[in-house]
């Protein structure tokens, strides 16, 4: 019941918001009816103008996604594991994390230059913390007695570590990296707003700044899927993983299930 | 595997103070022998354990295995924990976890299946070989746990109050199963309990641990016929005297 309001809520939204324009109660030259902005997504140029943008946004998304990813996973696992490398590192990351990610960009610029490459860096910048925190702080959390049992069945630590650390920490890196992909479509989009010939963060821009509020709102509208088609991707895969290796992201008992 | 502790003591360092968890600890586990150390709760008998397994350092003294001095996870040795939901691996099948025991040794991988699968029937789990731990019961989990240190062919094994979490039906089962693999394997077992009764029936010595910093307060040998059987063993009258003359040594220890 409950799930079936909550599939009906935004349509309900737009409903109210194309009769609160029509009504006059909202100026329509700030905030445009959706029907105006729906228009605007079927005209045939600015249609496929905004999917060409957001194919833009959603490469950028990846690239931030997979090199941030990528870092926060490896100094996630060589911080969990090894003390000493992180109590040595931890005074440098914790002043480099909360730079604000879009605080990076003039220094981006100054390295890399205006381009992809720099939406995707600083995409990357934002994304790697969240993964960094939750792989360390889950391999921290590996059950010490299944490090004993590896120990008792003569593993050697390197072995241990790919046989049980790896496998046991998977659950909490996969909620990181959730986590990290909702913020890569953010800052990617800020980036783009900032910096950037091209992707929904210019549209939006551009098109405010040149009085085209139905293509700019049509813009924020797309962020919103944008970032919708990246959360459930992930959540797919997840179930496709969920499925072929019950137990290897975190046990979830169903009904009848249950000993 | 005959194995051997030598004045054996542990200390703990906190942070301004040194606390003594176990001393002058000496005692042989002769091979094939079933040994129980029996203590109240929080005397220290599951760190000797984790000394013995090669887990922990001890401070003092040493451990020896067939004469050798310990260091280290020795092959041939096996443990099983009183948490057997934690020592499983929930991405593992119960065959993958059974495996995971052989995980170091060369053998080929049919041959391990083998083995695997002839351990998990001998604890009666042949049909659950696919399962994951998390769709067992209590019992079934900690049977894996026993499969996979006998599929080891561990000539040693260390238990660690393995039945204290599962249930009196369950817990009488898997005596039985134990009892039934120790006969058959001819392993040497040290097995850690806080139950004087579930002590006297597995065992043919049980050592009783007491005090603070623990030492060993006494030795009882059990003559009980074997095979033992539950209800026959715990009604003999020999059963009724070891009984209280443990429960006179878990006092003296608690008094010292």
């Amino acid at each position: 019941m409950i799930a079936q309001v909550g599939r009906l809520f935004p349509l309900g939204l737009l409903l109210v918001w194309e009769s609160l324009c029509r009504l006059g109660v909202i100026d329509a030259r700030f905030v445009p009816a959706p029907s105006a902005i729906l228009a605007c997504l079927v005209t045939p140029g600015s249609a496929g103008d905004l999917l060409d943008q957001m194919g833009h946004t959603l490469l950028r998304t990846l690239g931030g996604f997979v090199l941030g990813g990528a870092a926060g996973l490896g100094l996630g696992l060589t911080c969990g594991v090894c003390r000493r490398f992180d109590k040595a590192l931890l005074p440098l990351l914790e002043i480099l994390r909360p730079i604000p990610s879009v605080a990076i960009i003039p220094v981006a610029i100054l390295f890399l230059g205006l381009g992809n490459g720099m939406n995707v860096a600083v995409a990357a910048f934002a994304c790697a913390w969240p993964v960094f925190v939750a792989v360390r702080d889950a391999v921290r959390a590996v059950d010490p007695l299944l490090c004993d049992t590896a120990r008792i069945c003569g593993l050697t630590q390197g072995r241990a570590f790919r046989l049980v650390v790896l496998p046991a920490s998977l659950p909490g890196a996969v909620t990181g990296l959730h986590t990290a992909l909702g913020i890569a479509v953010a800052v990617a989009i800020s980036s783009e707003m900032v910096a950037s010939s091209d992707g929904l963060g210019h549209l939006a821009i551009t098109a405010s700044f040149s009085h085209r509020e139905p293509l700019a709102w049509a813009a924020v509208l797309a962020m919103g899927l944008a970032g919708g088609i990246c959360s459930l991707v992930f959540s797919f895969l997840r179930r496709l993983v969920e499925r072929s290796r019950p137990g290897l992201l975190g046990v979830q008992y169903r009904k009848g299930k249950r000993p | 595997m005959r194995l051997q502790a030598q004045d054996l003591g542990m200390d703990y360092r906190r942070t301004n103070a040194t606390v003594a968890v176990l001393d002058n600890i000496s005692f042989t586990l002769a091979d094939g022998e079933f040994l129980s150390l029996l203590g109240p709760s929080g005397a220290g008998k599951t760190t000797l354990l984790r000394c013995l397994a090669g887990l922990e350092q001890p401070t003092r003294g040493v451990a020896r295995i067939d004469g050798r001095p310990l260091c280290g996870a020795t092959p041939g040795m096996a443990m099983v924990f009183q948490d057997y939901a934690a020592t499983l691996f929930p991405w593992r099948t119960v065959l993958g976890n059974v495996l995971f025991g052989l995980e170091c040794r060369n053998m080929p991988g049919s041959e391990r299946k083998d083995r695997a699968r002839a351990a998990l029937a001998d604890v009666g789990l042949a049909d659950f070989t696919a399962h994951h731990p998390w769709e067992l019961s209590g019992g079934m989990q900690q049977r894996v746990a026993l499969a996979r240190a006998v599929a080891s062919g561990a000539r040693l094994l260390l238990m660690d109050e393995p039945f204290a979490s599962v249930d009196a039906l369950t817990r009488i089962e898997l005596e039985d199963l134990l009892l039934r693999l120790w006969s058959e394997r001819g392993a040497s077992v040290l097995f850690v309990t806080h139950d004087v009764d579930e002590a006297i029936y597995l065992s043919d010595r049980v050592l009783v641990l007491g005090g603070s910093p623990a030492r060993i307060v006494g030795a009882v040998s059990v003559s009980l016929a074997r095979p033992r059987e539950q209800l026959r063993t715990r009604g003999e009258s020999a059963f009724a005297t070891l009984r209280s003359e443990l429960f006179s040594l878990l006092n003296k220890g608690t008094a010292v």
